[in-house]
């Protein structure tokens, strides 16, 4: 099956939807409807940097992309200070790879869409009146839903050519745009990620029952983008800055 | 109602926790892929002709070489070689025929600069063809086929352009007062014409684009004829065939490495043909003559007529080098040095004609096949460009 692959003789959709099983029976075992349960959702925006050494290319560079960024959380209070929160985010990884000097205007960028699976640990730091500030950390796993690709080429076959004052013939490359959305190739795309992801947030308590919230986080994949199929491959793994604001519902209570 | 209770949280254990994570994303920084100048031993020789041609080569999602296998067994091969010993660069020449006899890029070749084997090449097409079938010469048509040609032919000659001490020659003539004929025997038309140097050839073209610009009204098709012609300049394209289309011509489409990868390609991006100038439509028919020596441009030139709604294909499949060369820098794939060792010929992207068929390899089948007879040639009549003449008369 495209981008599910044998993990040690486990087969790793199997794993992924068990965990998502295990996870959704935290909202109906009865103890946990009476502790205290909250909704969050979530949207904002993501800066993703594709960590790599890949580019052997003269004059290229790798840039950071923005993209958007929605989660749905339950999140659920263990101890006095400590949550634990388990949901699903959609989230772009996007990524630039641009040509510099003579041979700028070509580039390559690339928007990818996730859907991950955090499952993180929140610890309340401290609390100013309304206000809480949290500590989190915690791992995701993530399967890659869509890739498009657009970008601009020199085209060998649109070309124009001129002759310079010592006679000597140049050809000019005209820059042909293109835009598609790919289909994964199942030798070389991994499309399962794991990682871990820390970060902050802020909650303000507009009432017993509903909080706001400002939320920084970063992601990091320790899974290659790439599955290996060859020897010397270069690693490249995506490290995502998320930034989002959203409100919080209280479900249950103490 | 849930009764809370207040457990003391294990705060060591969270901050364990909260270490280990920020540890984690701060390590595993990629590692920075050693450069080698120039080699210093075989070692080195060996991981950069395996990864030039890893990151470089353009049809390993179609080629059945498997690279991996070459380095696990050969790399221990190099390593017992000495770059010092004659001998042993000798034997790493055999040792790369073998890596790469398979390959089936129609433009790659090893030239060598070391001076102990200087005078070697390798070419796994060539090799192959010679191995599996009596492969002939390249015949002159170009000089033999004047007598189908009315007085009056142009025939150039560019010394100032040569290749291999043979001199740039193009022909331009009437057949039968009927059909404009060219031909040439490699492609540098475009540097020729427009160099400052007068040369027979610029009277020749010149010739060829005037009587394309004002057609007469007795003409009834053209021919040209690239049997034999082993490519060249890809500016030639335009340069030539631009002058029978008024916008662009869309031939096929052409593939290139997006990155380093030995897998990582753009998609397929549309390859054209411009016009020239103050070019008109020619709505002729042309047909183009090509053998198993037309090889590169040639090969483009055979697609593009095939392209034209009047175009025909007459002669035999064609050699099968159909994807460009182009300068390393611009796609950061192709043509590749080893410092003072040897020079990778390889091509720079994929080319597939509209039909989505890749002839990489297989060449280009004609319309109508016409073998090449020496026999029938002997006696003074050449069966390809005499059926060109028939179809061009039966349309």
């Amino acid at each position: 099956m495209d981008g599910f692959y044998l993990l040690n003789g486990i087969n790793f959709e199997t794993m992924l939807i068990r965990s998502i099983f295990y996870i959704l029976i935290l909202f109906i075992i009865p103890e946990s409807l009476n502790a205290q349960n909250y909704i969050e959702l979530n949207g904002g925006y993501s800066s993703n940097n594709l960590r790599s050494m890949m580019n052997t290319n003269s004059y290229s560079q790798i840039y950071k992309q923005g993209g958007y960024y929605f989660s749905i959380f339950h999140k659920r209070r263990c101890f006095e200070r400590l949550y634990i929160k388990t949901g699903i985010e959609i989230i772009q990884k996007n990524y630039l790879l641009r040509r510099e000097n003579e041979f700028s205007g070509v580039h390559e960028l690339h928007h990818n869409m996730y859907i991950q699976f955090p499952l993180t640990f929140q610890l309340k730091m401290i609390r100013i009146k309304n206000l809480d500030f949290f500590f989190s950390s915690g791992i995701f796993g993530g399967y890659w839903l869509i890739n498009k690709t657009e970008g601009s080429i020199p085209n060998t076959f649109d070309t124009s050519y001129g002759v310079n004052v010592n006679g000597e013939v140049f050809q000019n490359f005209s820059l042909t745009k293109y835009i598609i959305r790919n289909e994964f190739n199942s030798i070389k795309d991994n499309r399962i990620e794991l990682g871990v992801n820390m970060g902050g947030q802020l909650e303000y308590s507009y009432s017993s029952l509903f909080s706001m919230t400002l939320g920084l986080s970063l992601n990091h994949s320790f899974t290659n983008q790439q599955k290996k199929y060859m020897i010397h491959q270069v690693l490249q793994k995506n490290q995502t800055f998320v930034v989002a604001i959203g409100i919080i519902f209280k479900i249950g209570h103490v | 109602m849930y009764s809370y209770r207040r457990r003391k949280l294990p705060y060591y254990l969270v901050i364990i926790c909260f270490l280990i994570t920020s540890s984690l994303l701060i390590s595993c920084q990629p590692e920075e892929p050693i450069k080698i100048d120039k080699p210093k031993n075989f070692d080195e020789v060996f991981e950069l002709f395996w990864n030039g041609m890893n990151s470089n080569y353009v049809y390993w999602d179609m080629d059945s070489t498997d690279w991996d296998a070459m380095y696990s067994r050969y790399k221990f091969l190099f390593s017992q070689l000495d770059l010092n010993n004659p001998i042993d660069i000798n034997t790493s020449v055999e040792y790369l025929r073998e890596m790469t006899k398979g390959i089936i890029d129609g433009h790659f070749s090893i030239k060598f600069l070391n001076i102990y084997v200087e005078n070697l090449t390798i070419n796994p097409l060539l090799e192959r063809r010679q191995r599996s079938e009596a492969l002939r010469y390249p015949y002159a048509f170009l000089l033999c086929d004047t007598i189908y040609l009315d007085s009056g032919f142009k025939l150039g000659f560019d010394y100032a352009n040569s290749i291999f001490n043979i001199p740039l020659i193009s022909v331009c003539g009437t057949i039968n007062n009927e059909i404009i004929y060219f031909s040439c025997n490699f492609f540098a038309l475009t540097k020729s014409y427009e160099s400052n140097v007068t040369s027979d050839v610029k009277e020749t073209l010149q010739y060829f684009f005037d009587l394309l610009d004002n057609v007469p009204p007795h003409i009834r098709g053209i021919i040209i004829d690239v049997r034999g012609n082993p490519g060249g300049d890809l500016v030639d394209l335009n340069f030539l065939l631009g002058r029978l289309i008024d916008k662009p011509l869309h031939i096929g489409f052409c593939q290139y490495k997006s990155n380093y990868g030995r897998l990582d390609f753009t998609p397929w991006i549309k390859a054209y043909v411009n016009p020239s100038s103050g070019s008109h439509k020619i709505q002729l028919p042309v047909v183009v003559l090509a053998d198993k020596f037309s090889a590169s441009l040639s090969e483009s030139i055979v697609m593009a007529v095939r392209s034209m709604p009047n175009g025909i294909f007459i002669g035999e499949n064609t050699w099968g080098a159909t994807g460009p060369i182009i300068d390393n820098a611009v796609y950061n794939s192709g043509t590749f040095d080893i410092k003072d060792f040897m020079q990778v010929q390889t091509s720079s992207c994929k080319f597939k004609y509209l039909d989505n068929q890749i002839f990489e390899s297989t060449g280009i089948m004609p319309d109508v096949f016409i073998p090449f007879s020496s026999l029938v040639l002997s006696s003074g009549h050449d069966l390809q460009i005499e059926k060109a003449i028939n179809v061009i008369k039966d349309q």
